[in-house]
């Protein structure tokens, strides 16, 4: 760094303040939250009369049949699917962006990207079972009529549980690496590599790969962390005997005996544990690999990477092509009357479905947006706001995506309670912007604070006051990152469950809460018809922000990612 | 003392003003007019959430009462949301008025004290209901008091798809010895899932010498004597259920897909009407039908109750009283619509009304009552946690 090494607002001391005043109300909402896993955690739940300290519960939760193996399985598939859409990204990313037109690409990744988690895993799910579309063809052609008994989803090890994760975020990561990429000048370092003699792939690897993953990192983080406790893929394309631990605590919690939430508790103090694991592994594996690829870097090899490039193109495409098969095939169940193994096809194509159920998902639209659009907005302010004046606090958000949901909500939704905070569009929405932000956050502290200082030194220099330096020089600049950011948050904020229906008890309906609940009667033409919607709600955003920029941009070449 | 009577004379109206005694309906009536009732029950049905939302525009015209249907994947959701608005000390206006209820969930809350009642049985069209046939005050084996109010009856039937059984298979034992000719084509829900664990019980309600000793709550003294029928049964079962047994359903309804994918043959449900409505609805094939078994299956019946700090106590009642009407009870049996058995007394109806269930069609693939057999009575519900806890131990963990 040459000059100021911030971009920052934060010598303005007012916007430290209010930025500091923001953290806190941020951290008390989550300690209280975090208050309400830990108490009962260690025996302490006044509604059962249980008011003396005890470890009782923590040790029963460890006696929990499976309850090692379901600490593995979430530390194993949590790892693994990171580690591998991580990898994809940057190789496919690798490959990609000799093209000159490479971010169309997004085009494809955003609607991949703002399909709900649950509906994606149900799509897959359906090209990939035993009795799916996939061993449907084969069926037809060899002529059996009963879908083989074999395992391929739901295996021991997780594996289709990783595929599954793995589908949903690479497109995630792709954005938020396409976005941090224009940061890193690719294309001056190109010309350079190139002219050094290494072909486009290693010299990409090289040089901008290792750029692109320092800003992504915490994307990555945030990826490592929702993998390792999510719970609606699990349960769709997870393991059950034992599930993992995520699932296996969503278990206890809705057990009819209420002192099995004691015991689910504590095992939610215990998926702590597991994915501070998870992070100390991340670091290790970040180490050993960057050990070994700077042995690689140096040895001046120009050539090599190129057939890995190409295994991981073919991988990415086969994944995503299974994922769109997938959304497809939810098109086609929202449309189906009778449809049987092995036919490829419903017995009939109705509009039954649609007229039964869609006014009723379009009703809830309304609200659904309306969430969403106001928690993004004021997300991003926020968002703005905490990396000008407080990035050294930034951790105590994440909070908010480090815990379970199901133990963690109802500490918020008690403090609601005590605050007699009713349920209403207001009190959803401040919870939304819980998890809303720090994926905002996420999504611009790379792009923030990798704006080359200069532009603001000259801006300084020529007698500019700093706020109007941040509004005319430093927001344009972000003007990409921030749309990206913008969208994830909507897609955020209209994926949330559990918030909306806990805090907003049911005053609330979204798209969302009301997918949730027709899923688990597992019905695929309702789960089709209500994942299409879902995504209807949260895809416009993402094609506002991929669109926009190139529109906004079109005559500044250095703002074209190239 | 002076202080006291004021305090007193200060508590008593408000008391009155926000429960109205269910015995003066009248009263229950107008307070009743204009409230708004949020209904939390299960919404992964669409036939009972079309249901629900007939019952909504019903009470509207007829009391000026309007419903919401809050949809849950889990009961356990309303039992959570009412437990924080006690530990908040919100004992008024909370925000769940009627839950869609029973077993063990009930148990839990009427223990806890976090019901409102008793209201059940002052309600007017309590006198339809049929007490002497059906089990409609005790809830696995739990006394309800007057803490929540039937609406439908349940019993176990089993699905199976005539296409590939040709005989019903009327034992545990007949399940069995097919499970064995025909491995992989049938499985139940994983317990603890509400339905899974009912399968269990079936099993050992069918395979237990002393049915009685479920009535009493379990002990540690008898617990492996009494299951030991049901685990040497699971045991000969496992291997040759649907993926092995590595792999189970993780709710009833996901049954339905299986059979429809012609993953499985064979698969229980709680509701005799279930089969003939997925088949209207599409999600079975026209080949299936349902059967009982020889000894009779369990049965019980699904409720609502209030909680304690609902905010629209009377709105609730005036719907729980709407659900035991003749009117909506018919609609419920009607196999197009839920085909849920009624809880009513058909001799203390009128005769037009008696005329219009027995004009029902039963549907294509429902048993008529005498069909349907004897009804057994649920174990106490110590034993579903206990068993259910046992299972997992055994294959839900490997």
């Amino acid at each position: 760094m040459l000059t100021d090494p911030s971009q920052n607002l934060g010598r303005s001391l007012h916007i430290r303040w209010l930025a500091i005043a923001v953290m806190v109300v941020a951290a008390s909402v989550l300690l209280s939250g975090l208050l309400g896993v830990v108490l009962p955690a260690f025996g302490i739940f006044p509604v059962l009369g249980r008011t003396e300290p005890s470890l009782l519960f923590l040790k029963s939760a460890l006696s929990v049949p499976g309850v090692w193996r379901a600490m593995l399985l979430s530390l194993g598939t949590g790892l693994l699917s990171t580690a591998l859409a991580c990898v994809a990204t940057l190789l496919l990313l690798a490959a990609l962006t000799r093209h000159a037109r490479f971010n169309r690409l997004l085009e494809f990744a955003a609607p991949l990207l703002a399909v709900p988690h649950a509906a994606a895993a149900f799509g897959i799910a359906f090209v990939i079972a035993p009795s799916g579309w996939a061993v449907r063809l084969f069926a037809n052609l060899a002529g059996f009529d009963r879908p083989p008994d074999v395992v391929i989803l739901n295996d021991p090890f997780g594996l289709s549980l990783v595929l599954g994760l793995a589908a949903k975020e690479i497109p995630f990561l792709l954005l938020m690496a396409v976005a941090a990429l224009s940061q890193t000048r690719p294309a001056q370092s190109a010309r350079i590599f190139s002219s050094l003699g290494y072909d486009h792939v290693t010299g990409w690897l090289k040089v901008i790969a290792p750029q692109v993953y320092h800003r992504i990192r915490l994307p990555i983080f945030a990826v490592l962390c929702f993998s390792v406790s999510v719970v609606d893929v699990a349960l769709i394309l997870g393991p059950s005997t034992p599930p993992t631990l995520s699932v296996l605590i969503t278990r206890f919690m809705s057990a009819p005996d209420l002192s099995e939430r004691l015991v689910g508790s504590a095992l939610a103090v215990i998926q702590f544990g597991v994915l501070l694991i998870a992070f100390l592994a991340w670091l290790s594996l970040e180490r050993l690999s960057s050990l070994f690829l700077k042995k690689w870097i140096n040895s001046g090899r120009r050539h090599g990477a190129q057939r890995l490039v190409n295994a991981a193109v073919i991988f990415v495409f086969g994944l995503m092509s299974v994922l769109a098969v997938g959304i497809v095939s939810l098109v086609v169940w929202s449309f189906a009357g009778f449809w049987s193994f092995p036919d490829l096809w419903p017995d009939q194509l109705t509009a039954k479905n649609w007229t039964r159920f869609g006014p009723e998902a379009l009703a809830v639209l309304g609200p659904t947006l309306a969430v969403a659009t106001v928690s993004s907005a004021v997300s991003y302010g926020l968002a703005l706001l905490l990396l000008n004046g407080a990035q050294k606090f930034l951790g105590f958000i994440y909070l908010a995506l480090l815990l379970p949901q199901v133990v963690f909500l109802p500490g918020i939704a008690n403090l609601m309670l005590a605050m007699d905070i009713g349920a209403s569009f207001w009190a959803v929405v401040s919870v939304h912007i819980l998890f809303v932000l720090p994926y905002m956050v996420l999504a611009l502290y790379g792009p923030f604070n990798g704006i080359d200082p200069r532009y603001r030194s000259i801006a300084l220099g020529l007698g500019v006051h700093p706020f109007r330096v941040f509004l005319t020089v430093t927001l344009p600049m972000l003007l990409g990152p921030s749309l990206a950011a913008l969208a994830i948050g909507f897609a955020v904020s209209v994926a949330q469950y559990l918030p909306t229906l806990l805090i907003g008890a049911g005053r609330v309906v979204t798209i969302t809460t009301e997918a949730v609940a027709l899923a688990s009667g597992g019905d695929r033409r309702v789960i089709g018809l209500y994942g299409l919607v879902q995504t209807l709600a949260a895809v416009l955003p993402f094609g506002v922000a991929i669109i926009l920029p190139a529109v906004i941009w079109r005559n500044r070449k250095g703002m074209q990612n190239g | 003392m002076k202080k006291l009577a004021i305090a007193l004379s200060l508590c008593i109206p408000a008391f009155a003003q926000a429960q109205t005694d269910p015995s003066d309906w009248a009263e229950v009536l107008e307070s009743a007019k204009g409230q708004t009732v949020y209904w939390n029950a299960w919404g992964g049905s669409t036939t009972t959430n079309d249901f629900i939302a007939w019952v909504g525009k019903r009470v509207e015209e007829d009391f000026g009462v309007t419903l919401e249907h809050v949809k849950l994947t889990d009961t356990a959701d309303a039992v959570t949301r009412v437990i924080s608005e006690k530990e908040a000390g919100k004992d008024t206006g909370g925000a769940i008025d009627l839950i869609w209820i029973n077993g063990a969930n009930f148990a839990s809350m009427k223990e806890a004290g976090l019901l409102y009642g008793p209201f059940a049985e002052q309600l007017p069209n309590w006198a339809f209901v049929d007490t002497n046939g059906k089990t409609v005050q005790t809830d696995f084996t739990v006394p309800t008091d007057g803490y929540e109010s039937p609406w439908a009856m349940a019993q176990v039937v089993f699905m199976y798809d005539t296409a590939d059984i040709s005989e019903p298979l009327t034992s545990m034992d007949a399940i069995r010895v097919w499970a064995e000719a025909n491995p992989g084509r049938f499985t139940f829900p994983q317990p603890p899932d509400f339905l899974g664990t009912t399968f269990l019980k079936q099993a050992l309600v069918s395979l237990t010498d002393d049915p009685q000793r479920l009535a009493e709550p379990v002990s540690d003294a008898d617990y492996d004597t009494v299951t030991e029928p049901l685990w040497a049964y699971i045991e000969t079962l496992t291997p040759n259920l649907w993926r092995g047994g590595e792999v189970y359903p993780q709710t009833g309804p996901a049954q339905l897909q299986l059979i429809a994918d012609n993953e499985i043959d064979l698969a229980i449900s709680f509701s005799p009407g279930e089969a003939t409505a997925a088949i209207a609805n599409g999600q079975l094939p026209d080949t299936v039908r349902t059967s009982v078994l020889d000894g009779g299956t369990l049965g019980n019946a699904s409720f609502v109750a209030i909680p304690y700090n609902s905010s629209a106590t009377e709105g609730a009642m005036v719907v729980a009283n709407f659900l035991l009407s003749p009117e909506a009870q018919l609609r419920a049996q009607d196999p197009a619509i839920l085909g849920y058995g009624t809880v009513l007394d058909m001799d203390a109806l009128s005769e037009p009304d008696r005329a219009a269930f027995d004009a029902l069609e039963l549907g294509i693939a429902t048993l008529t009552p005498s069909e349907l057999g004897a009804v057994l009575p649920e174990p106490h519900p110590s034993w579903m946690t206990r068993i259910a806890e046992d299972w997992t131990a055994r294959y839900g963990a490997n």
